[in-house]
């Protein structure tokens, strides 16, 4: 009846693709500087880490990681948000 | 894991494989429009005895299958195609699909073709209108002035010219058009 259960990370996840979609719908408009393409990088290597551990059901994954890649996530969805608006 | 979720992980995962900020860009805001002809011409057969429309119906299907494409037709008339591709009928209104295209949003065109125009040059002229790349696949065994036509929409309109054989295994054609897909935003 209401299709499966929404997961916080499910959405968080569900966020980043919608910002990086706004984000390439105001560069194709606006036009890429330099700024964005320094800004992008620094998006992606934050964004490798948060990803690196992003199948966190994995039993191998120590707590640590874990805490590395939500830690990350959290920081590439705020930089998405500031690349954004 | 659901669909949805693993749709979504494969995206953000794709953009992190993107070449560059360039690529990533025109992978998100790309909205592609398949063109196929169903002109009077489309009712020739190939090497393989099979006719041409038969043949691309095939590589249509294919396509369709793997993802969501919007695809028209030109031939008699032009306009959306839900279902089959039309039975082959009329002219090649190239000028018309090209409008079309643009009417419904497209900003990349991937033409099919195996002839010439109605007219070359309010194609040309709609092409540039439209403004966007066209990609076209010339069906070979159409003859020099449709190749030599085709090459041009592409390279006028900053897209690729690919001669291909219906003959050949679906998959020839079926392999260029993927190629210039890419996720973007939506579809039409």
């Amino acid at each position: 009846m209401f299709g499966a259960r929404p997961t916080p990370h499910g959405l968080k996840l569900a966020a980043m693709a919608a910002l990086e979609d706004a984000f390439a719908v105001r560069l194709g408009t606006e036009g890429i500087s330099a700024e964005a393409r320094d800004a992008w990088k620094q998006y992606q290597r934050v964004k490798a880490i948060a990803f690196a551990g992003s199948h966190s059901t994995s039993a191998a994954l120590t707590a640590a990681q874990q805490n590395e890649a939500a830690t990350a996530l959290r920081l590439a969805i705020v930089a998405l948000v500031k690349l954004v608006f | 894991m659901t669909n949805t979720l693993m749709t979504i992980e494969s995206k953000l995962t794709r953009s992190m494989a993107a070449d560059s900020l360039d690529d990533f860009v025109k992978s998100r805001t790309q909205r592609s429009l398949l063109l196929v002809d169903f002109s009077i011409s489309m009712a020739r057969h190939t090497a393989r005895r099979q006719r041409k429309i038969d043949a691309l119906r095939t590589v249509v299907a294919q396509l369709l299958e793997e993802r969501p494409l919007p695809v028209a037709g030109f031939g008699r008339w032009v306009g959306l195609i839900e279902a089959d591709i039309p039975e082959p009928q009329g002219g090649t209104p190239m000028a018309e699909a090209i409008d079309f295209g643009a009417a419904q949003g497209a900003n990349h065109l991937i033409v099919v073709t195996d002839g010439e125009p109605d007219n070359a040059d309010t194609a040309y002229a709609a092409a540039a209108r439209f403004g966007g790349p066209i990609d076209v696949f010339y069906i070979a065994g159409g003859g020099a002035l449709g190749a030599s036509f085709a090459e041009q929409l592409a390279h006028r309109t900053g897209g690729t010219y690919s001669a291909v054989d219906l003959g050949a295994p679906a998959k020839q054609l079926a392999g260029g058009v993927r190629k210039l897909l890419t996720s973007g935003l939506d579809t039409l």
